[in-house]
């Protein structure tokens, strides 16, 4: 009787300690993010007024963006494509020289791997500003200024390190066991790789392809420093674009970005299982 | 081999190819597999990173090369006030953003890491920040510092509490707090989320050995969970420094570095030297200036990972 009513008393204060902490979490986090729903749902004249709801909303503003009948959004599709085009190019490579570049090291155990490894690791702390300036003179050099695969290969080069790591401490708790078994029953290495390891480090190169995909669906910086024709660019590009305009059509750039936004959002809630776990494998390993 | 081959004769009157010797040998493949990772490092990130600091000793312009000008381009931003000012703002953006991102983000994790109500949905909203673009959340914070519309002036002025609107991102302080909050509103989730894994591999049975034994709470998070989650704290605050030190997208969108350069951080700095004004030298001169206390970040980082190997006794990487 009187655990229940320490346990009850107990649950009221986490619940009150809920509200508390709450409800100013929740504002403070959906505050901006709901502010850009509320522009893109609102007709021009009445996105200034103030209201927590608009009057009459609208989806208008929606397909003004999707027949792009607007100057800024000439090349909206196009532009949408671009992103798309990159985000997936870079998965696709970081994790196949990656997954290459971690089985060699924590499988075949070859010579060497380790201390690449470790200057792997060391290039995650040069940050993407700091390499932005060299970067743009490098693609220059290979003549790969304005075209797309200048920035696809600069964000494969900013995950690679990243996604090595990840699988290097991935593959590594697997047991050797396995990798034994299959060499006993006759495994070439490469059978090895395709029919053992493959497989088992799959949830790993979910969270890894995932983060590549964000990663390059998500950059500034490169996109608007490598690429600069209007057709060539990518979507972020494109909305920073909005903001040198004195009449930004505030609506418009709302609605844009609130497309922009939804891809991520959903791939990260559909393998936010493997992100989390695949991503702080090295860093939590107990 | 031979034993291997016994049961196959026909194998033996093939030549063994160097095709074949590939496939077996393991160092030859594992150099194969490694080669396209050793490409793109030396090709992408270990030519630019040279290129980047050889650029800060010659007096390259954008569309032109340059020639070796030794430490020239140091010598003039040591004179150039604008510099300075932008690694004080560097510095009061890293200091004050990661010290409030970290002090949240650790509430959260201890918070999130107790049985609520609802929990999957807190955990959810949390993360909204992290992943929505960058960019887009500089346009969004652009428009809520907006002088003329901005809601905060707004509710603020409803309540009664100012009487005219806040120039938020058109003032010195209020521009550079400005940005500091949007970098803290950005950088939660991270701190947050990365905390909560470490805290969940705590086991439970401690906390329930430290109750019996009639520890507070405080002493429960000092005495057990601190100590066990300071290895995973010092890689979150390290991450979370650097992130914060090298910020350029945030800034860039929101204030170009304005008004009056209150806000440049080196990273937007360096840009606007090297690209906008054409001067790559110099710009690669004031990244360069950067490594300093990128090292400073990963030292940090390095002893807070020795001290988790004395603390368990044996060796873990």
């Amino acid at each position: 009787m009187r655990e229940s009513h320490i346990a009850l008393l107990r649950a009221a204060s986490t619940e009150a300690k809920l509200l508390l902490i709450g409800i100013p979490v929740l504002v403070w986090t959906l505050l901006p993010i709901y502010h850009m729903f509320l522009f893109a749902i609102s007709p021009k004249d009445s996105a200034f007024s103030g209201k927590l709801w608009p009057d009459h909303p609208t989806l208008r503003n929606f397909g003004i963006v999707f027949r792009q009948e607007h100057y800024f959004l000439h090349h909206f599709w196009e532009q949408l494509w671009n992103s798309l085009f990159i985000a997936l190019a870079t998965g696709a490579l970081t994790l196949t020289i990656a997954t290459g570049a971690a089985f060699a090291i924590s499988r075949l155990k070859v010579k060497g791997g380790r201390t690449v490894m470790n200057l792997a690791l060391f290039t995650y702390f040069i940050p993407a500003a700091f390499l932005a300036v060299p970067m743009y003179r490098t693609m220059g050099v290979y003549g790969l200024l304005n075209s797309q695969w200048s920035l696809i290969i600069a964000m494969v080069t900013i995950a690679t390190p990243y996604a090595i790591w990840v699988l290097k401490q991935t593959s590594d708790n697997l047991p050797v066991e396995l990798d034994e078994a299959a060499v006993m029953d006759g495994a070439s290495p490469m059978q090895l790789f395709r029919l053992v390891y493959l497989p088992l480090i799959a949830p790993a190169l979910v969270a890894i392809g995932t983060y590549a995909i964000l990663l390059a669906w998500n950059e500034y910086l490169y996109a608007f420093l490598l690429l600069s024709k209007d057709t060539a660019i990518t979507l972020p590009v494109a909305l920073g674009n909005f903001l040198s305009a004195d009449d930004s059509p505030w609506e418009l750039l709302m609605t844009t970005g609130f497309v922009y936004a939804l891809p991520p959002a959903a791939i990260y809630y559909a393998f936010r299982r493997y992100m989390v776990s695949g991503l702080t494998a090295g860093a939590v390993k107990s | 081999m031979a034993l291997q081959t016994q049961g196959k004769p026909t194998r033996e009157f093939r030549d063994v190819t160097a095709w074949d010797r590939l496939k077996v040998n393991k160092n030859w493949l594992g150099l194969w597999f490694m080669l396209p990772a050793a490409a793109f490092l030396i090709l992408f990130l270990a030519y630019p990173l040279g290129l980047g600091i050889w650029l800060s000793f010659t007096d390259a312009r954008l569309g032109r090369g340059g020639e070796f000008i030794g430490l020239e381009n140091y010598d003039f931003l040591r004179d150039d006030p604008i510099f300075w000012l932008s690694v004080f703002n560097t510095l009061l953006y890293t200091s004050v953003a990661s010290i409030i991102k970290f002090a949240i983000g650790l509430y959260l994790a201890l918070l999130l890491n107790e049985n609520l109500p609802f929990k999957a949905i807190i955990r959810a909203i949390v993360l909204i920040p992290f992943i929505v673009p960058t960019v887009l959340s500089a346009i969004a914070f652009w428009w809520l510092f907006d002088p003329q519309f901005s809601i905060i002036s707004w509710s603020l002025k409803k309540m009664g509490l100012i009487t005219a609107n806040i120039d938020f991102l058109g003032d010195v302080w209020n521009a550079r707090w400005s940005v500091i909050f949007a970098n803290i509103w950005r950088g939660v989730p991270f701190v947050a989320i990365t905390l909560l894994a470490g805290l969940q591999t705590v086991s439970p049975s401690l906390y329930e050995a430290a109750t019996i034994d009639g520890a507070t709470s405080w002493q429960r998070f000092r005495f057990i969970t601190y100590p066990l989650l300071t290895p995973i704290i010092a890689v979150v605050m390290t991450f979370s420094v650097l992130f914060t030190f090298t910020d350029f997208q945030l800034i860039w969108v929101m204030t170009r570095g304005g008004p009056v350069n209150s806000t440049h951080l080196m990273a937007t700095f360096s840009y606007q030297r090297a690209i906008m004004s054409g001067y790559l030298g110099e710009g690669a001169a004031i990244s360069t200036a950067m490594i300093p206390f990128l090292l400073a970040a990963i030292l940090v980082s390095w002893f807070g990972l020795q001290r988790r190997k004395w603390q368990q006794g044996g060796d873990n990487d």
